[in-house]
């Protein structure tokens, strides 16, 4: 135990933020200000100031994409080449990722506790494996990242600062955080909708807006004297109303034609091209996490006539994540001229966990697999062009983990680096939750065996 | 100078007495709405009742008179009352002689509007119509809160709310596929009656069948289905249950659901050595007590049904034929089980199950015969109606902290505020055969129930659990939605046909409603009922919703079915009976500006009434006619946004 630190706001924060949304809802029940301590030495990259995580739901086949495999299930019009030195991609699948992985990194050995989707898919947005009994106050790895970079935002930052994309009903709340680190989900293709308003609908809102403001204050019954639930209330609105006042916002959320169009209408591309304007935006948004659903291909996998197959999913991802790192790419950082957005933001693509390696199945499929997954990542100081850790011929298992431990890397271990790149101490602990026991940034327990807590070094290397 | 200062206050008068005739016609007369040229019939039905509704007599000025003189005594502001508080019931026995002995100051009890709309709140889901605001304020009666109260439960408005609740609660959702029809018809059946609640738990623990057909209890071991791990040689394997971790599953939800105790923990491994910091009485478990208690399941299976030529995997049979708990099964949700007694045996006081008996009808008598069903379920109760349980969290009763006069070790505390009065609750509701209806009147007759949330003087956290006063928390997304439907006067129309709702609370399964509803009222905190029950307090993007949704926009619109547009409607109207009533009143006739300063106020009173449920204060009534002045329609629209998006409305005080 190095230090203890108290994750209570500065005196700074509670103004610009209103005390009420400080002192809101869950401070009777004590679960604020939390009490923090770190539990290790960790050196914390800083090296991002935004990550952007494009959660390919359903579980990527890892022998037909990174770590590709010529099996028995293998495709004859994959057009398989070796993009880079001993590194052969299915170019059918991936034409424009094929000339760019000197930008983007690689880890294919990641092994998972999970097995099925519902518990997968939370491991990879919660960072640990679901403990039912815990369940409810286990925050997603956005509300973490929001409540630790709260410091730094600035008075101009309206945009919350995680904000996540498709996730709808399966988003987590905020867990034992305050509410206002919880994510701003978006689902794409249906219009900014409530989420903004421009134009005469703003010059409404304002009018309103006014109105209300003129009204409480008029009120003289003091409905402070009922407790600072509703008090809190109105801070929050005087947030979402300068979210929805600011011109940066509907231009955020809009999306132009002939970017539509570069990213793939889609909702990987759609989701991909909000995750670059947050970030060119600049306006508060530090963590965004887009779900890419529908890569459960256990029938038909290579069915074009499937409505989802691996053709479509991955064809639509390659374009997706091409176009996001090629604009970050080419757009210098307003910070430092002598780095691009790319650099500042590390994009990763997690799954949760691979497909059935060798023959497809009796229908065609590929069922679910947890000895070896990939994992893509690339900017934020991750140094492209490498690949990560060595499986056998057929795609099993792990012949060489790739980093410096014996054990493979797991998802809380992309989850450190993520952390790591964006400058929090990944092993720090809160130790006074709802259920008085200690929530570890990163959790060592695991489900099926403990994990390494540590960031993947050798990405950064 | 005392010549002016009566004129002033005779001008005051006049223009009360004007604002309160307004106020009186137009609610008697009911909305008029504009008819235009082309009716649909649903219009010209509407116009028709409009014109039949001009055709009553006009008032007389006698009658003006009268009505004028008992409106005005409602125009003066509520006086704070202050009287001491009456002790009504046990309830109030035990809570204020708690605070007289520990000397805590405690808020007044409500005032009838407070307490008006708090009950419609909590006990059918709603905040009251401006009508029934007026009539419940001109009843004097002395007893008008508990009839107040004997009207609510005796509504199918209560049913409906209360049947969403324990929706809510047993989680009706897609996971009992088509049976959630069924499941609902049977919660509004049972709820109707006023069945015994052991009775309905009982049905719960035992029924059998085919459960989403006939057997709505089945469906409450049906929906925790797990499914089964891939098997890569059989393509639908993944389609099968994994048994084990399904009664698992369940004996963790109805532990939580009916005994108030989070079982998860030993589900994985024995309480010792893990939960000490956690809750007591569960370190004295193990994880065999745990499969014990999954034991009463162990014969019972669930079988997937087939559907034309489908395998439905939400529907199952629910029989009673394995031999019992596979103790050593594989789990693909816990650490893996490692043997030992699969004897069912109830875990609260290690009674066995007779072994002639079937384990789970055994479940059933020793379960709802145990004072900790009773107790759980009543502080269920109270907590959804006071805010806030005795015992909190509801589901994590830690037994061996109850009383004060258990031997708790350093650095805890006892547990509940009040364990007697829990106690009390619980054996009061034994007693009256587990009547639902009777302990929701108990707990709202009570001047505990009817405390003010307003506190003069300095409150301090700790009051809190003394209840000295009413717990101010925000609307749950159904009452959200249906306090909107009821301000506005603009219904949902949901759906078609007989599943057509009106009001959240009527909807099947609003987790799953795809359309702007359903966005409105996850953000609200609407639970998804197929997934773990998580708080989702308030955040911004709400306060987004309430500013810039059509869920809001749509019912603020003056040229839209709501309140707003048949206010306007009733403009000209309202403008001669108020011109009638100021001459009636005061024998000449008003100035332009005072009349359309009376009939604004009688327009800014309605909506307040309507809205929060109260009537504006002078200075809000300042800010409301200053706004109305110019565009009455835009104004009215921007007044009723602004109601609506007021803290208050929010919440539940």
């Amino acid at each position: 135990m190095r230090t203890v630190r108290d994750l209570a706001p500065t005196r700074r924060d509670t103004l610009r933020l209103g005390a009420g949304s400080l002192l809101g809802g869950i401070i009777g029940e004590g679960l604020w200000p939390q009490r923090a301590r770190a539990a290790g030495r960790t050196n914390p990259r800083g090296t991002a100031r935004f990550a952007i995580v494009v959660e390919a739901a359903g579980a990527i086949s890892h022998v037909d994409t990174f770590d590709f495999k010529e099996d028995a299930g293998t495709q004859a019009d994959f057009d398989v080449r070796e993009v880079r030195k001993g590194f052969y991609l299915p170019y059918r699948l991936f034409p424009e990722l094929s000339g760019m992985m000197a930008q983007v990194s690689v880890v294919r050995t990641f092994k998972s506790h999970e097995v099925v989707h519902f518990r997968g898919e939370y491991y990879t947005r919660a960072g640990r494996p679901l403990n039912a009994a815990q369940a409810a106050e286990i925050p997603p790895v956005g509300t973490v990242v929001a409540a630790e970079l709260e410091p730094q935002r600035r008075e101009s930052d309206t945009f919350p600062t995680f904000v996540s994309c498709n996730l709808g009903r399966n988003a987590l709340p905020s867990g034992f955080f305050h509410p206002r680190f919880s994510g701003l989900d978006i689902v794409v293709g249906k219009g900014p909708g409530s989420v903004a308003a421009t134009g005469e609908a703003l010059a409404m809102l304002e009018e309103r807006y006014r109105l209300l403001g003129d009204l409480e204050q008029a009120v003289q019954r003091d409905f402070g004297g009922r407790g600072p639930a509703m008090s809190a209330f109105r801070s929050f609105q005087e947030e979402a109303y300068h979210v929805l006042g600011d011109s940066r916002w509907p231009q955020a959320l809009a999306a132009d034609d002939a970017d539509t169009k570069r990213y793939g209408d889609n909702t990987v591309g759609r989701g991909c091209l909000l995750a670059r304007n947050l970030v060119l935006a600049d306006a508060g948004t530090r963590y965004v996490h887009v779900k890419h659903p529908g890569w459960d291909h256990h029938k038909r996998i290579y069915d074009h006539s499937a409505g989802s197959n691996h053709y479509k999913h991955c064809n639509d991802l390659d374009r997706a994540l091409a176009n996001l790192l090629r604009d970050l790419e080419s757009t210098p950082s307003p910070r430092d001229p002598s780095k691009t957005l790319l650099d500042e933001t590390i994009v990763v693509v997690p799954t949760e966990f691979g497909r059935v390696p060798g023959a497809l199945n009796l229908v065609q499929g590929r069922h679910h697999y947890n000895q070896v997954y990939i994992g893509l990542f690339a900017g934020g100081g991750v140094r492209g062009g490498q690949l990560i850790g060595r499986t056998d011929a057929a795609g099993e298992y792990a012949l060489e983990t790739g980093w410096k431990y014996s054990m493979q890397p797991k998802t809380e271990n992309i989850v450190a680096s993520v952390y790591s790149a964006l400058g929090i101490d990944w092993l720090k602990e809160v130790t006074n939750t709802p259920s008085k026991r200690v929530y570890r940034y990163i959790d060592q327990l695991g489900a099926t065996e403990p994990c390494v807590p540590d960031e993947i070094e050798e990405l950064f290397a | 100078m005392a010549n002016r200062e009566s004129t002033a206050k005779s001008g005051k008068v006049k223009w009360a007495l004007a604002l309160a005739v307004v106020l009186l016609l137009t609610t008697a007369l009911g909305a008029a709405p504009e008819t235009k040229g082309d009716l649909s019939p649903e219009a010209a039905a509407r116009a028709d009742q409009a014109h039949r509704s001009f055709e009553r007599p006009t008032p007389q000025a006698s009658d003006i008179a009268e009505s004028v003189t008992s409106q005005v005594g409602s125009l003066r502001p509520v006086a704070e009352e202050s009287a001491a508080v009456v002790r009504r019931n046990f309830i109030d026995e035990a809570i204020f002689s708690k605070i007289e002995r520990h000397g805590v100051p405690h808020a007044g009890l409500a005032p009838d509007g407070e307490f008006q709309r708090r009950a419609y709140l909590d006990l059918i889901g709603r905040i009251p119509t401006l009508e029934e605001i007026l009539a419940f304020e001109a009843n004097e009666s002395s007893d008008k809160r508990d009839r107040l109260i004997e009207d609510l439960i005796a509504s199918e408005e209560f049913v409906e709310r209360w049947a969403y609740y324990f929706e809510d609660l047993f989680r009706a959702g897609q996971r009992m596929g088509h049976g959630k029809n069924l499941f609902r018809f049977w919660v509004h059946e049972w709820l109707t009656l006023d069945r015994s609640y052991a009775d309905v738990v009982t049905d719960l623990l035992t029924q059998g069948g085919k459960s989403s057909h006939t057997s709505p209890g089945a469906l409450y071991f049906a929906r925790d289905f797990v499914k089964a791990k891939d098997d890569p040689d059989e393509p639908d394997a993944h389609d099968l249950v994994n048994r084990a971790d399904a009664i698992d599953e369940f004996t963790i939800t109805y532990g939580k659901q009916l005994l108030g105790l989070n079982l998860g923990c030993v589900s994985c491994h024995d309480g010792a050595n893990h939960l000490e910091q956690v809750n007591l009485y569960l370190t004295g478990l193990t994880r065999e007590d745990f499969f014990r208690q999954a034991a009463f399941f162990g014969k019972t299976r669930m079988i997937m049904n087939w559907e034309n030529g489908f395998q439905a995997n939400t529907e199952y049979t629910v029989d009673d034929v394995e031999p019992g708990y596979p103790t050593l099964s594989e789990s693909i949700l816990r650490v893996p089980r490692t043997g030992g007694s699969n004897e069912p045996k109830f875990v609260l006081n290690d009674e066995p199950a007779r072994p002639e008996e079937l384990p789970r009808d055994e479940l059933a008598r020793l379960l709802t015969g145990h004072i900790q069903f009773s107790r759980a379920t009543v502080n269920r109760i109270w907590a959804e109606l006071m805010g806030v349980g005795i015992v909190e969290p509801l589901d994590g009763f830690d037994l061996v902290r109850y009383y004060p006069s258990d031997d708790i070790p350093e650095g805890w505390t006892v547990q509940p505020s009040h364990p007697y009065l829990l106690d009390e609750l619980a054996k009061d509701f034994q007693r009256s055969n587990f009547s639902f209806k009777h302990l929701v009147r108990t707990i709202a007759q009570s001047s505990t129930y009817q405390l003010s949330s307003r506190f003069e003087g300095e409150w301090k956290p700790e009051y809190g659990r003394y209840f000295a006063r009413r717990y101010v928390k925000m609307l749950s997304p159904v009452q959200l939605h249906d306090s909107l439907v009821t301000a506005t006067a603009v219904p949902g129309g949901y759906g078609s046909g007989e599943s057509k709702a009106d009001m959240a609370r009527q909807l099947l399964d609003p987790s799953y409603v795809s359309s702007e509803v359903g966005e409105f009222m996850r953000a609200f905190g609407q639970q998804s009922r197929d997934e773990f029950p998580a708080r989702t307090p308030a955040s911004s993007l709400q306060a987004m919703l309430m500013m810039n949704s059509q869920m809001v926009l749509d019912r603020v619109q003056s040229d839209g079915p709501g309140r707003v547009a048949e206010m306007l409607s009733a403009l000209e109207r309202d403008r001669i009976v108020a011109a009638a009533g100021w001459r009636a009143a005061t024998g000449v006739s008003p100035q332009p500006s005072e009349l359309e300063a009376a009939v604004h106020s009688g327009l800014t009173e309605k909506l307040y009434l309507a809205t929060l449920s109260r009537r504006p204060l002078e200075g809000e009534r300042e800010v409301a006619l200053a706004a109305l002045r110019s565009d009455p329609a835009r104004g009215l629209e921007n007044l009723q946004w602004a109601l609506l998006n007021k803290p208050e409305f929010l919440f539940n005080y």
